[in-house]
């Protein structure tokens, strides 16, 4: 059997699967909620985690790889390598000591060497990580004065809906009642579009789902190389 | 005159659309910074319905004394926003002492819970003694554990619901057994609800045996989700397709449930409000204050109101001036269009 075939086989059995847990478990309830989730189930999650690990492995090795042979060879941007490769190494350490150093009295906060890992994330990687998504603010700043222009009836009813929605979230505005209007908005309008577009967005994911159970989707996993 | 003014006009709105977007930027950098260097000032919004929904079910947890499942699944990009979030429900929980169990599918959020749980903790004993609150009594921490674990979005809500806490995740974040702690003991009317369902529905063999011991899924009075993302849907999904019980006779699930999230996604948690599938939305930052608020006016200043409330000013300074870029853009362009038209018709 070929690779393609093999492929198409597991995604046709395990979309089985999901269909009678999802679609026809309501109705047989009793007898095949504690068959699906009590016996099939923890064998799925098992599979996954196996997947995932082997995932997660395969990612270690390659980001070794990858990076010691530009170290080596002193390819463009070598020292960010280095960079990552130590910060690897030192993360990983930091939680082989968390996990066989002291452990504190449940519910306090772990100290000494065990505390490093706790260290570098509450005190430097949480920093970094909201650093960089508050850039996106910066963008959008840039962005609002060069391309949200009224140019039409659609923008500028696009645009009363922004200016009202961007007062009201700024809680120190002296307009409460644009709060009113804005939770009108909210549970009114955009209540009933969004349900429509959910529909929509639904209906969309089932053909995709569909075609990809059956086999039919063109894609590179199912096509033969 | 007019002729001056219209040169002014012209050079300034020309400026503007020709403007450096570095200037934008330090603009910009200047209004977040200004609160941290000016001082920072009061938010008083009024409470609006989806947060006063959330704030009054804890409140009525509070009194069932039926225990609150939080799961703590924001990302440090979602800071600003999810982190009041947090603190402010933390601090409600543990000031009315709701029990509450936290899991996290994030790992460094995990440990910034935990943090925020431990300091809030700090300051109850500190202000009532130190039996006012206890871990694994009144509080417990699963931990980070990734969601391939649990089998996926879609699978780890059923899992749960058929496993129980115990089944489904055996330790707390430091490894110890969850059956050690008191909070993962059943409360007794659960033990009695659940013996009279099984003798109910005439399950002889089943209402012979033992209820079971540990927490289940059904006995948490209010799931919290907060997230960046509207992810509360799988939530929804996987336990209404459960359990025929779990809504009841209006529509509405038995289990309350609720979502703290970033503003940005919000819409997309209303139809779910609106439907009564969730009691409550936690919508950004401006929730976090207008939740802060209802706090302070039932119990006074707590742990998490000056986090809370220094945290909002940069952020409304940031919607103000992306609305007074907005504007500026568009005058310039309206500028722009009047005098290419005037020039149009040879006014010069």
């Amino acid at each position: 059997m070929s690779k393609v075939r093999i492929i198409r086989l597991t995604v046709l059995i395990a979309g089985i699967y999901f269909v009678v847990v999802f679609l026809i478990g309501g109705i047989w309830k009793e007898s095949l909620d504690e068959k699906v989730f009590g016996e099939i189930t923890p064998v799925y999650t098992d599979v996954i985690r196996v997947i995932a690990l082997f995932a997660i492995g395969v990612g270690v090795v390659n980001i070794f790889m990858v990076h010691t042979h530009r170290i080596v060879r002193g390819r463009p941007n070598w020292e960010h390598s280095i960079v990552l490769l130590s910060a690897f190494i030192v993360m990983f350490t930091f939680a082989i000591l968390k996990w066989t150093g002291t452990q504190p009295e449940p519910g306090q906060p772990y100290e000494g060497v065990a505390g490093l890992f706790d260290y570098v994330v509450t005190r430097i990687m949480v920093h970094m990580n909201s650093t960089i998504y508050s850039f996106l603010a910066f963008f959008v700043a840039s962005a609002a004065l060069r391309a949200f222009r009224v140019r039409g009836l659609e923008s500028a009813v696009m645009m009363i809906g922004a200016v009202i929605v961007l007062l009201s979230m700024a809680p120190e505005t002296a307009f409460p009642f644009l709060f009113e209007v804005r939770e009108r908005l909210d549970l009114w309008l955009n209540t009933a579009v969004f349900r429509a577009l959910t529909f929509g967005m639904y209906l969309g994911s089932i053909t995709v789902a569909l075609r990809m159970w059956l086999g039919i989707e063109r894609s590179a996993l199912f096509e033969a190389s | 005159m007019a002729g001056t003014m219209q040169r002014i006009g012209h050079k300034v709105f020309d400026a503007i659309d020709r403007v450096n977007y570095r200037v934008v930027y330090i603009a910009l950098a200047v209004s977040l910074a200004a609160p941290f260097i000016l001082g920072h000032w009061e938010a008083t919004p009024k409470p609006r319905a989806i947060t006063r929904g959330l704030y009054d079910t804890i409140e009525e947890c509070a009194e069932t004394g039926k225990p609150v499942f939080l799961l703590n699944s924001w990302i440090m990009d979602s800071r600003g926003e999810n982190q009041p979030q947090f603190e402010c429900l933390v601090d409600h929980l543990m000031r009315r002492r709701v029990k509450f169990v936290m899991l996290s599918f994030m790992p460094d959020t995990a440990i910034v819970g935990r943090e925020i749980c431990q300091k809030t903790e700090a300051y109850y004993k500190e202000h009532y003694g130190d039996d006012y609150l206890q871990y694994g009594r009144d509080w417990l921490m699963i931990g980070y554990r990734p969601v391939y674990e649990t089998g996926g979005w879609q699978i780890w809500v059923p899992n749960m619901k058929t496993k129980g806490i115990v089944g489904s995740f055996s330790t707390d974040y430091m490894g110890h057994e969850l059956t050690e702690y008191p909070i993962m003991q059943r409360p007794e009317s659960a033990l009695q609800e659940e013996a009279e369902k099984r003798a109910r529905e005439g399950k002889a063999e089943q209402a012979e045996g033992e209820p079971e011991q540990y927490l289940q899924l059904d006995d948490f009075g209010l799931i919290i989700e907060v997230h960046y993302t509207a992810q509360i849907a799988p939530w929804l999904t996987g336990l209404v397709r459960l359990d025929k019980d779990f809504v009841g006779l209006d529509g509405k699930p038995k289990i309350e449930m609720a979502s703290a999230t970033v503003n940005m996604v919000v819409n997309q948690m209303l139809p779910y409000y609106d439907s009564g599938d969730l009691c409550g939305i936690l919508a950004g930052v401006q929730g976090a204050v207008e939740y802060s608020e209802l706090l302070q006016d039932k119990y006074g200043t707590g742990p998490s109101r000056k986090d809370v409330s220094q945290r909002v000013n940069p952020y409304s300074m940031g919607v103000l001036f992306v609305l007074f870029v907005i504007v500026l853009g568009n005058l310039s362009m309206v500028w722009k269009t009047l005098h290419e038209r005037r020039e149009a018709r040879g006014g010069g």
